[in-house]
């Protein structure tokens, strides 16, 4: 055997050792993920459903066996997937409560880590009922698959009704726009809705700022081809960069996630204010979760861990 | 009679003679059983009603006829209940059944301004706020009525509306009850009677339903004293249509949504569905109304559960 063959028994070897330690660790990750995640949901989602009548579903079509299932998916991708590294949950006081994050990705993962978030860290474990734009109950299967997991149609309606129930409410202000940035405008808080504001004004719920890092790197979009939108009917068919893998690149990159839950804050004025004056109180919403996200980009150390 | 409605009542609904237009339909004719040992009730309607109970007198003619001004102006009537826009049973053009149907309800409108009635009851539908994708989960009475092909209905339920302020002194009642169960023909039971019931792929709005019964008991409440203005109606808590299919034991037939009007005509053929082409979004959008005005104005409450309430379905003679 010459020195040449060797080096390549020798690097054969490392490879393969390590694709076993590998396997081994992903193996015992998720036993653990089995072992210890799984079961702790359960009793996390039983606190959720007890609330619901005998019928099996609430008012607005939650239906508790549907969200199981969703929930064990999205802990997998919350725990293993993105990894998601979350602070602040307890300043997400009980009662009704408005939760207000930055949005990207152009899929509404942000959404569903922050929902998981609060079913898996918090003290108590809580139900955001995130509010989607009114073109989401015309697509089929996808506004079933939202009414049973507890998304809700956005109207000023439906969330003053939720809260009265005493719920969480779960909106991004920002929108479509800030869902299917591209990548040069990463970071950038787009213009805020103010339909938030109104509502905590008229009902005197608390916002939760939040501020989520890592959803503007999952899909990194470079081009959004805008007007195929319109003539397939879809708000956005973005181009991103891992399209190149063939099927795998349909896949979000498994960049870390990291969630901030901010301090509570209360607004006092009257709810049927002009725009010009909601827009100013708006703002501070908006630059508490500007704040929170440089501080987290400031303490990134890498995209991945 | 459904075991929650054993306990009857024994008060007179309304101190005048009531008339009720539409009474030979199925639900006219159990509302006519439910309230002629107590009230005194003529019927009025354009067709025969052979069924009647025997001390109820009918008048077998239509609104806009002489002879139905003659009831109303000898007969000393108090109170109508008006059922719904269509009573005659003429097949005739759309067009023209329309300009009937609002012809019959605005002369009805005249009799009640001339003749000293005191209480107008309208039964109108929860689908006059049409579905719609901007719907919130539960509809107020104040929200606009955008349903687009119910032809009559919408417009009669408006008439009524601007009736209200032409006569304030007039106790006006629009009901617009969720989609009713029972023995009544209402659109939603019929749908829900065929088998396989047909679906649109990936659609399951929530739907509210209510036992005709209960919508008796409503009437009967809205009638009493001091009780005016837009009232919705629901029965029991709302159920995602897959379920009340599965819970009529009865399996679905999905077919893309986008095809649905067009596959509308050859299953009606079939006799695979009777859906009417004009209801084809209240199985994709959610149409459901809040009640909660019935509730604390005359104290309505649905005392049929939902067991009860999705089982009338089957409930056909």
């Amino acid at each position: 055997m010459n020195t040449s063959e060797r080096q390549t028994m020798d690097s054969t070897d490392k490879l393969l050792s390590m694709t076993e330690s590998l396997i081994d660790k992903g193996g015992s990750a998720l036993r653990r993920f089995r072992e210890e995640v799984l079961i702790d949901l359960d009793g996390r989602l039983k606190v959720i459903s007890d609330k619901i009548g005998e019928d099996g579903v609430d008012p607005f079509g939650m239906d508790p066996e549907c969200l199981r299932r969703t929930a064990v998916a999205a802990s997998f991708l919350y725990k293993m997937y993105f990894r998601c590294s979350t602070v602040g949950i307890d300043n997400v006081p009980d009662g009704p409560v408005i939760i207000v994050a930055n949005h990207a990705g152009q899929l509404p993962i942000d959404g569903l880590m922050i929902t998981t978030a609060l079913i898996m860290e918090g003290e108590r474990p809580r139900l955001a009922r995130s509010m989607v734009d009114r073109w989401v109950p015309t697509v089929p299967f996808i506004s079933t698959f939202y009414a049973r997991n507890g998304v809700t149609l956005g109207t000023p309606e439906n969330a003053l009704l939720l809260l009265k129930r005493g719920e969480a409410l779960l909106t991004f202000p920002e929108g479509l726009a800030g869902i299917t940035k591209t990548v040069d405008k990463a970071y950038q808080l787009q213009k805020f809705g103010l339909g938030f504001m109104r509502l905590a004004l008229a009902t005197g719920a608390p916002i939760i700022p939040v501020s989520v890092l890592g959803s503007e790197e999952q899909y990194p979009t470079l081009y959004n081809l805008e007007s195929l939108g319109k003539i397939v009917g879809l708000p956005a068919v973005p181009i991103w960069a891992q399209m190149i893998v063939p099927v795998f690149g349909l896949l979000p990159l498994p960049v870390k996630y990291h969630l901030e839950f901010g301090e509570p804050m209360y607004f006092a004025s009257d709810d049927d204010e002009e725009d010009a004056t909601v827009s100013l109180l708006v703002d501070d919403v908006r630059v508490a979760i500007n704040d929170m996200l440089e501080d987290q980009r400031g303490q990134r150390r890498s995209l991945f861990w | 009679m459904t075991a929650s409605h054993a306990i009857m009542n024994k008060a007179r609904a309304f101190p005048g003679t009531i008339a009720i237009s539409g009474a030979a339909g199925r639900f006219g004719n159990l509302l006519i059983r439910r309230l002629h040992r107590t009230d005194d009730v003529v019927s009025i309607d354009p067709r025969d009603f052979n069924r009647r109970p025997a001390d109820v007198t009918h008048f077998k003619t239509e609104l806009r006829r002489r002879e139905c001004r003659n009831v109303f102006r000898t007969g000393n009537i108090r109170a109508v209940i008006q059922l719904g826009p269509y009573h005659s049973q003429e097949r005739r053009q759309e067009s023209s059944r329309f300009a009937t149907a609002i012809e019959n309800f605005s002369r009805l409108l005249d009799y009640c301004d001339k003749y000293a009635v005191e209480k107008l009851v309208l039964l109108s539908s929860a689908n006059v706020y049409g579905a719609r994708p901007s719907n919130p989960q539960f509809l107020t009475e104040e929200a606009p009525l955008l349903a687009s092909d119910l032809s009559a209905l919408r417009d009669v339920d408006m008439m009524a509306q601007s009736f209200f302020w032409k006569r304030p002194d007039i106790e006006t009642v629009i009901l617009r009850p969720a989609h009713v169960t029972g023995g009544v023909g209402g659109v939603m039971a019929r749908y829900l009677r065929t088998s396989p019931v047909m679906r649109l792929m990936g659609f399951d709005p929530m739907i509210q339903l209510i036992h005709e019964e209960d919508l008796v008991q409503a009437i009967r409440l809205a009638l009493g004293p001091g009780h005016r203005g837009v009232f919705n109606l629901a029965g029991p808590p709302p159920l995602p249509l897959s379920r009340i299919i599965e819970r009529l034991g009865r399996k679905s037939l999905p077919v893309p949504h986008f095809m649905a009007n067009r596959l509308l005509g050859p299953l009606r053929r079939l006799g695979r569905t009777n859906l009417d082409p004009a209801y084809v979004d209240y199985l994709r959008f959610v149409c459901m109304v809040e009640d909660s005005r019935a509730r604390t104005d005359f104290g309505y409450s649905p005392a049929c559960g939902t067991e009860e309430t999705i089982a009338a379905v089957d409930i056909w003679e």
